[in-house]
């Protein structure tokens, strides 16, 4: 809604600034003011350790999961580690997704230059969430649960009735 | 001929003109949305390639197609990388260990993994046809344990480093990745030659 003339005056102005790349350590933190409005769900979802948004769930998330991890070892058998496992079971997909992006921020560069091997990574890294997260929500709902599926490794066979 | 000063001039403040319409455009939300067209209809202006600020300082380095000079193929990675190193590398597995085990509950029901697990031994016998004694299960128990306490012990380290800013001397981090790996090793040995009795809710959940 400025007309192109006025926005080369007022820069001319004032004096451009050609934007200098400062090196941005941490890719959730971009050194240009990060992704426009459009992109954000994108971004959060297949790129989530490029928006500080993901970033920040995800250190909120590891705390979360410290403390659950040995309350679900103590309270496992009793039907008071339901919300452990419900909790657990959303969780861990979304840690996994956000760690798993930070993987392949790393490294996919160093073996492909190729975008498109990146972005196909990524899409199938939103795949194996989502198996895990469903799967995970199986195994609360209808099966015994996280927890006691992984201490089942530690059970004996059940005797026969 | 020689071309005369208005010229340059006239080319600079035009040249001038079109970068400062591109950064505006990139840096002002308003004028983003109102004229996003003009970078994109003019295809062949060449200050196009310089109006581009979200690429990073990696990619640019990689378009002057400069090799980057060794490090991590030549450096001794100290026990303290080596901590760290592994608190991702167990988390890869356990993210992986838990995508089969979600794939196998959509794939064979709810309970179908906690009833392997619980045969494991006569389960390996089964696939492949040879007997390992108790070998599978203690395995695969101080596998998951190892994980499991490595990732946690790397994770409440990162938390307290978050939290208290503690640590972060060269001694006590060394001390730290000694620690973490003995408790886990010792940890998940302990574990490992542990059993536990059968679940008492056999029919829980159906």
């Amino acid at each position: 809604f400025f007309s192109s003339r006025t926005m080369f005056f007022a820069a001319f102005r004032r004096g451009v600034q050609i934007p200098t790349a400062v090196r941005a350590f941490r890719a959730g933190k971009p050194a240009h003011g990060g992704t426009s409005e459009t992109e954000n769900l994108r971004t959060m979802l297949f790129k989530s350790d490029h928006s500080s948004a993901g970033m920040h769930i995800y250190h909120k998330l590891n705390f979360a999961l410290i403390g659950l991890g040995p309350a679900a070892l103590v309270l496992s058998p009793s039907a008071l580690n339901y919300p452990v496992d419900i909790a657990l079971g959303i969780i861990i997909p979304l840690h996994s997704h956000i760690g798993g992006n930070d993987v392949i921020t790393d490294y996919a560069h160093k073996i492909t230059k190729a975008k498109a091997f990146e972005n196909s990574l990524r899409i199938g890294l939103f795949g194996v969430t989502v198996v895990t997260f469903v799967g995970l929500l199986k195994l609360n709902l209808q099966g015994p649960g996280v927890t006691e599926t992984l201490k089942s490794f530690w059970r004996s066979k059940k005797a026969d009735k | 001929g020689v071309l005369s000063n208005h010229d340059h001039r006239h080319r600079f403040a035009m040249m001038l003109g079109r970068l400062s319409r591109c950064v505006l455009a990139r840096t002002s939300s308003v004028v983003t949305n109102v004229r996003p067209r003009i970078i994109e209809a003019t295809p062949q202006l060449s200050i196009r390639s310089l109006c581009n600020p979200t690429l990073s300082y990696s990619q640019r380095m990689d378009k002057t197609g400069r090799p980057i000079s060794p490090h991590l193929m030549i450096y001794r990675l100290p026990l303290i990388a080596w901590s760290s190193v592994t608190v991702r590398i167990t988390g890869l597995i356990a993210s992986a260990g838990f995508f089969v085990v979600g794939g196998a509950t959509l794939y064979k029901g709810g309970g179908w993994v906690a009833d392997t697990a619980q045969d494991l031994d006569m389960t390996t016998q089964r696939w492949t046809g040879r007997d390992f004694g108790s070998i599978p299960t203690f395995v695969a128990k101080f596998s998951i344990a190892y994980l499991m306490a490595y990732q946690w012990l790397g994770s409440a380290r990162h938390m307290v480093w978050d939290l208290t800013a503690m640590g972060f001397t060269n001694q006590k981090m060394l001390q730290s990745a000694y620690a973490m790996f003995g408790a886990s090793a010792v940890i998940s040995l302990a574990l490992a030659m542990y059993s536990l009795p059968p679940s008492s809710k056999s029919e829980k959940q159906g």
